[in-house]
C-alpha cells in the first residue's frame, strides 16, 4: 500500500465501515466491501479522494445487488414475521426492534435520496456528496429535506402500528 | 411574499447557506411565524434522522454477550483502545472485544470440529460443503452405525474404504472452547453415516438419541470447565433470548452435520450462533443487526435442500448477497 493511499485508510476506514454497515446491516460484507474500496484505490489512486472513496463503496452495494438480481437465486428465499412488540422490557430486545424500525424506515426510501442521508451522516459538506453523488450541489438541500423527513415519518408510522398492535 | 424552501432551511442548519444568503433568510425568518414553525420542524427531522442512523451502529447481540460475560472491562480497555478511536467508543465497547473474543472462538471450536473440507463431486454444487469431521458420541443404533454413507457427497469416496480424516475422539477438542459445541467421549465410536433406505423410525430413533445427549452436554461436562466460564454464560444468555422467540430445540453443529448426512450449508462470512431441528428440518441460526437470519435445511430421498429465511427489515442486497453465500 502506498503511503496515499495508507494515510486515506488511517483516515477514512472507519466512516467508510460504518456508513456501508449502515447501508448493508451486515458488517462482514461491510468490511469486505472496504477493503475492495482501498483495493482500488492502490490501483488508480483518487484525487479527492473522499468522495471516490464513498463513491466506489456505494456502487460495490449496488453492482452487489444488481448482480445478485441477474444471477437469479436458487434459493427460495422467505421474509420472516417479527414481532411488532416485545413482551419483555429487556434493553436488548427494545434496542434490536429499534434497529429493526430504523432498517425498515430506511428502507422506504430511494437509492439516492438513502445516500445523501449516509454521506451527510458521515459529516460531508453538500460539495462532497454532490461529487459523490453526481447531483447538482442545489439539489442536496431538497434531497436531505425529503429524505429526512420521510425517514422519520416511516418509523413514525411503524412505531404506531406496533403501539396499537402491542 | 412566499415562503422559503424545505431544502433552504435544511442547508440553512447544515450549515451551507452562504453569508448574504443566510442575512435574506434570517430577515424573513423574523417576520414570517409559518417558516420558524418550518424551521422547527426541519431542525427536529434533522436531529431525529441522525439518532436513528446512530442507533444502526449498535450491536444488540454483542452488547447482551458484554453484559453476560464480559470480566473486568476496565483492566482489558486500556491495551486494546487507540487513542483517536477512545473518544467516539461508547461506554460498554472495551467489552466488546471480549464478545468478540468469545464469538470467535466458538467459532473456530465449532470449525475445527468440522473442518474437513470435501471436494464437490458430480452430483453436487461447485461449492464445497463442510463436512462431519471428528467423530461425536453417538449412540446410535448398531444398524445406523453400521451403515454406509449415502447421498451425492458421499458418492466420490467408496463406502468402505476408512476416512483418512478422522482423529481419535481425544483429539477433538485442541481448546476447551471447542468443548461448547459437543461433549465427546474419548472411547466414542465413528459417527455413521445415515444409510439410503434409513427408515423414517430409525431416523426419529437417531434424533432422540441426540436429543438425550445434547440434555447430557449442557448440565454436565460443560459446567466443570472453568475456564469456559464467559463462553458457556455467554452461550446460555443468548440461547435463553433465542427461547423467548423460539421453541425449537437446540442441536451441535456435529449433530446437525449427522442429520443431514454429512454435511451442511453455511452462509460464508457469518458465524452460527445456534442449530435447531424443527422436526426434519435442520435450522442455522446467525444474527444480523437486523434480526435472525435463518438458513433452514432438510433431507429428502437422500438430497439436502435448503431455503433462507431473511429478517423482515433487511434490505433486498443484503437478502440477495447472503443467498448468494451460501456455501
Amino acid at each position: 500500500m502506498t503511503d496515499f493511499v495508507a494515510e486515506l485508510y488511517a483516515q477514512y476506514r472507519d466512516s467508510l465501515v460504518r456508513m456501508l454497515v449502515r447501508r448493508t446491516g451486515d458488517r462482514d460484507r461491510a468490511e469486505e466491501l472496504t477493503q475492495e474500496v482501498f483495493a482500488r484505490a492502490v490501483a488508480a489512486p483518487p484525487r479527492n479522494p473522499r468522495p471516490w472513496l464513498f463513491a466506489v463503496a456505494l456502487n460495490l452495494v449496488r453492482e452487489e445487488g444488481r448482480k445478485s438480481v441477474r444471477q437469479g437465486r436458487r434459493l427460495e428465499l422467505y421474509r420472516a414475521e417479527t414481532p411488532t412488540a416485545t413482551s419483555s422490557p429487556d434493553d436488548d430486545l427494545i434496542r434490536e426492534e429499534r434497529i429493526a424500525g430504523v432498517r425498515q424506515a430506511l428502507a422506504t426510501l430511494s437509492d439516492r435520496d438513502r445516500e445523501v442521508l449516509l454521506l451527510q451522516a458521515e459529516g460531508m459538506n453538500y460539495d462532497e456528496i454532490a461529487a459523490t453523488i453526481g447531483l447538482a450541489k442545489g439539489a442536496i438541500g431538497t434531497t436531505l429535506a425529503r429524505a429526512r423527513r420521510r425517514l422519520v415519518e416511516s418509523y413514525r408510522a411503524e412505531e404506531g402500528k406496533s403501539n396499537v398492535a402491542s | 411574499m412566499s415562503h422559503l424552501d424545505e431544502g433552504i432551511l435544511h442547508a440553512m442548519l447544515d450549515g451551507e447557506v452562504g453569508s448574504t444568503e443566510l442575512k435574506a433568510i434570517e430577515i424573513h425568518l423574523a417576520g414570517c411565524g409559518t417558516c420558524g414553525t418550518r424551521l422547527e420542524e426541519a431542525r427536529r427531522f434533522r436531529d431525529e434522522s441522525l439518532a436513528m442512523l446512530g442507533a444502526l451502529d449498535e450491536q444488540p447481540v454483542l452488547a447482551h454477550f458484554v453484559a453476560a460475560a464480559a470480566p473486568a472491562p476496565a483492566a482489558a480497555a486500556p491495551r486494546r483502545r487507540r487513542p483517536g478511536l477512545a473518544k467516539r467508543l461508547p461506554a460498554w465497547a472495551p467489552g466488546l472485544a471480549w464478545a468478540a473474543t468469545i464469538v470467535a472462538a466458538i467459532g473456530l471450536g465449532w470449525s475445527l470440529r468440522v473442518s474437513d473440507l470435501r471436494a464437490p463431486t458430480a452430483g453436487s454444487d461447485a461449492a464445497p460443503v463442510l463436512t462431519a469431521g471428528p467423530p461425536a458420541a453417538s449412540p446410535v443404533p448398531s444398524a445406523v452405525a453400521a451403515a454406509t454413507p449415502s447421498g451425492p457427497a458421499a458418492a466420490s469416496a467408496p463406502p468402505n474404504e476408512p476416512r483418512r480424516d478422522r482423529r481419535p475422539a481425544n483429539d477433538q477438542a485442541p481448546t476447551g472452547l471447542a468443548m461448547a459445541d459437543t461433549a465427546a467421549p474419548a472411547a466414542a465410536p465413528p459417527v455413521a453415516q445415515p444409510a439410503q433406505n434409513e427408515s423414517r423410525g430409525e431416523l426419529e430413533a437417531r434424533r432422540s438419541a441426540l436429543g438425550a445427549r445434547l440434555s447430557a452436554k449442557r448440565e454436565g461436562e460443560l459446567a466443570k470447565k472453568s475456564l469456559l466460564a464467559p463462553a458457556v454464560s455467554a452461550a446460555d444468555e443468548l440461547a435463553s433470548l433465542d427461547r423467548r422467540e423460539t421453541s425449537q430445540p437446540s442441536i451441535s453443529a456435529a449433530q446437525a452435520i449427522e442429520i443431514l448426512g454429512g454435511s451442511i450449508r453455511l452462509v460464508d462470512g457469518l458465524t452460527p450462533v445456534r442449530f435447531e431441528l424443527a422436526g426434519d428440518v435442520v435450522r442455522v441460526v446467525y444474527e444480523t443487526s437486523f434480526g435472525r437470519l435463518i438458513l433452514e435445511q432438510w433431507r429428502a430421498a437422500n438430497v439436502v435442500s435448503h431455503r433462507l429465511i431473511a429478517p423482515r427489515a433487511a434490505p433486498a442486497d443484503s437478502v440477495s448477497a447472503w443467498a448468494e453465500r451460501v456455501r
